[in-house]
């Protein structure tokens, strides 16, 4: 049987994954749909509809202040959380693991030792200050956003395929691609990347729900995305100002934050199972 | 002692690199945002000449090789500066604001890794039955959550509907109960998703453990399971435990400035986002180099901390 059909296999087999893809990938179309789905317009206001509750024939999820339908809201507020979600760990999947790969094949020389001290120092920030930082500076539209967060993850790919590369460098086909004159490019895109992209691809789904995170809180704050386009975090946030008069309003755009955060840790959790060799014999 | 007290200043030595490039990041990140200080301080009105005599005492005409060097022994003087908004020294209100933040960090920490230990000790030793099920459902919630959303519905149940605990605000350090009561809300959001990470490792490396040889051989022993479990598995499972908190740590502290803002606690968190919304570059720079000094700070005891918990490493 090919590696690939194993793989897909266990995938079938294992139910945390296979949950978590399938969920992962309905939010995915749902949020790519969103516009067609819609009940009502997310924007129109209508002061006569203000403050219905959850469960009307209506509007399912209820109102907000202004009389806008939460659930049209909320669908159109996936757009944002699964595009930044996706796209910014894509740009640190890229650009870290790059700068892990090279750090951990140039092994011993000062290259390493620079690129890994400022991946350290830069870990030393938590994240979320980070991305707070970098959008308060470059301002909070959809492409500071991504490129925030994508920052924010850099790091974290880069020290990941670095210990991943160290482990396979030393191994017997590397060497023999390096004495048969292969040069440091081909050695990393046809040796080291093809050996620990599994690994790598597993956390950046965990992330993914770390990307998502940030942005929230970043728009809960108000430093992303301005109303009155809706995101769940600029929703959450101004939930919050009628709180005790209605709370459904941040509880369920929470819970849509939540949801989406299961899904791909379910996922990358489940696939981390399948390719990490040690929980094979299980 | 002896090797323990080496140990620990080696460690001391390798946190200085470390520190001074984070506090260059810090001095780098303030120096990049866009706009000047001077005019952020004294508004687009100001006159040129006003801007100019500003800059000066702010020593922004230095090159910027001077400002570094001044930064830096003030920094060692203790003296950040003045907040571009408040004219206040940064360090009176960092001295106001940095109790309330450690009070609640440490207190989210020690308590989730109580908590997370529990449960995962529980779940470990139950494995597939429903203390198992609970332990790992209450994990996976702990790690996915939003910190702010997790608040929100704690003071949703426990402040709004209960009406146990206040909403917002940090006390009075006169009063230790007001403290105590603003404090519960905020510290447990803190401490169940650090018992979500703590509860997963913990579980999966006590199972691991339970496997050894040097565990079968303390049952064949005739040694009660009580001991086996307490002395010599939960060792062992401490200190990957430890080293998690040391990872997470710097994840905490960022989860820590939205249970803040949640909560309206005066924190190093409240002065970070005002800075931040009001473009004051001297506090912002403050406030990240103490956030970064007490990560480092805690890293460091982490580390200290295995060499009391596994001998082996301060031999090394």
């Amino acid at each position: 049987m090919s590696e690939q059909r194993r793989r897909w296999r266990a995938l079938v087999r294992n139910r945390t994954a296979l949950v978590g893809a399938v969920l992962s990938l309905l939010i995915v179309v749902v949020a790519a749909a969103s516009p067609l789905m819609l009940l009502h317009d997310p924007l129109a206001i209508n002061g006569r509809n203000a403050f219905v509750k959850p469960g009307d024939s209506r509007f399912p999820l209820g109102t907000d202040r202004l009389g806008r339908d939460l659930l049209s809201r909320l669908l159109l507020g996936s757009r944002v959380s699964v595009l930044v979600g996706l796209a910014a760990p894509a740009i640190g999947l890229i650009v870290g693991s790059l700068l892990g790969m090279v750090a951990g094949l140039y092994r011993g020389t000062i290259l390493e030792t620079l690129l890994m001290r400022l991946v350290d120092s830069l870990l030393t920030f938590p994240g979320l200050i980070v991305g707070l930082v970098v959008v308060g500076v470059v301002g909070g539209n959809l492409p500071n956003l991504i490129f925030a967060i994508g920052l924010v993850l850099v790091p974290r790919f880069a020290r990941l395929a670095y210990g991943c590369t160290l482990t396979v460098r030393e191994s017997e086909y590397v060497a023999a691609a390096r004495s048969m004159g292969a040069g440091p490019w081909r050695v990393l895109s046809r040796h080291i990347w093809p050996n620990i992209r599994a690994n790598i691809l597993a956390m950046a789904l965990m992330w993914v729900a770390v990307a998502i995170n940030t942005e929230a809180s970043l728009s809960f704050i108000g430093l992303g995305i301005a109303p009155p386009t809706p995101t769940w975090g600029n929703i959450t946030r101004e939930g919050m100002s009628y709180f005790s008069r209605a709370p459904w309003i941040s509880a369920f755009a929470g819970l849509a934050i939540l949801l989406t955060n299961f899904a791909f840790s379910m996922f990358g959790d489940g696939l981390r199972d399948i390719t990490d060799p040690k929980t094979v014999r299980e | 002692m002896v090797f323990l007290r080496a140990y620990i200043a080696r460690r001391l030595i390798q946190a200085l690199p470390t520190a001074l490039l984070v506090v260059t990041l810090a001095f780098v990140f303030a120096r990049i945002i866009p706009g000047d200080p001077a005019v952020a301080a004294l508004g687009v009105y100001a006159s040129a000449e006003a801007v100019q005599s500003l800059r000066a005492r702010m020593g922004l005409d230095a090159p910027l090789w001077a400002q570094y060097g001044r930064y830096l022994a003030d920094l060692l003087r203790c003296d950040l500066g003045r907040s571009l908004v408040s004219g206040y020294p940064v360090v009176n209100q960092l001295a106001v604001a940095l109790p309330h933040t450690l009070l609640l960090t440490i207190l989210g920490m020690i308590g989730g890794v109580f908590l997370g230990l529990l449960l995962g000790v529980t779940a470990a030793l139950s494995r597939n039955r429903l203390w198992d099920y609970v332990a790992r459902a209450i994990s996976f919630v702990g790690i996915s959550v939003p910190a702010f959303y997790l608040g929100l519905l704690l003071m949703l149940a426990f402040s709004i509907a209960l009406r146990l605990f206040p909403t917002m605000g940090a006390g009075d350090w006169a009063l230790p109960a007001t403290v105590a009561s603003h404090l519960a809300l905020p510290a447990l959001t803190l401490a169940l998703i650090v018992a979500g990470y703590t509860t997963r490792l913990s579980r999966s490396v006590l199972l691991d453990v339970l496997g050894e040889d040097y565990v079968r051989t303390a049952h064949a022993k005739g040694l009660s399971r009580r001991v086996v479990i307490l002395r010599h598995a939960m060792r062992n499972t401490l200190i990957p435990v430890i080293s998690l908190v040391g990872m997470y740590f710097a994840t905490l502290v960022g989860s820590s400035v939205m249970v803040e803002i949640v909560f309206s606690r005066p924190g190093v968190g409240r002065l970070l986002v005002g800075a931040i919304m009001q473009r004051d570059y001297i506090m912002l720079q403050s406030v990240m180099v103490v956030y970064a000094l007490f990560i480092i700070v805690v890293n460091l005891l982490t580390d200290i901390s295995y060499g009391f918990v596994d001998p082996r490493i301060r031999y090394e």
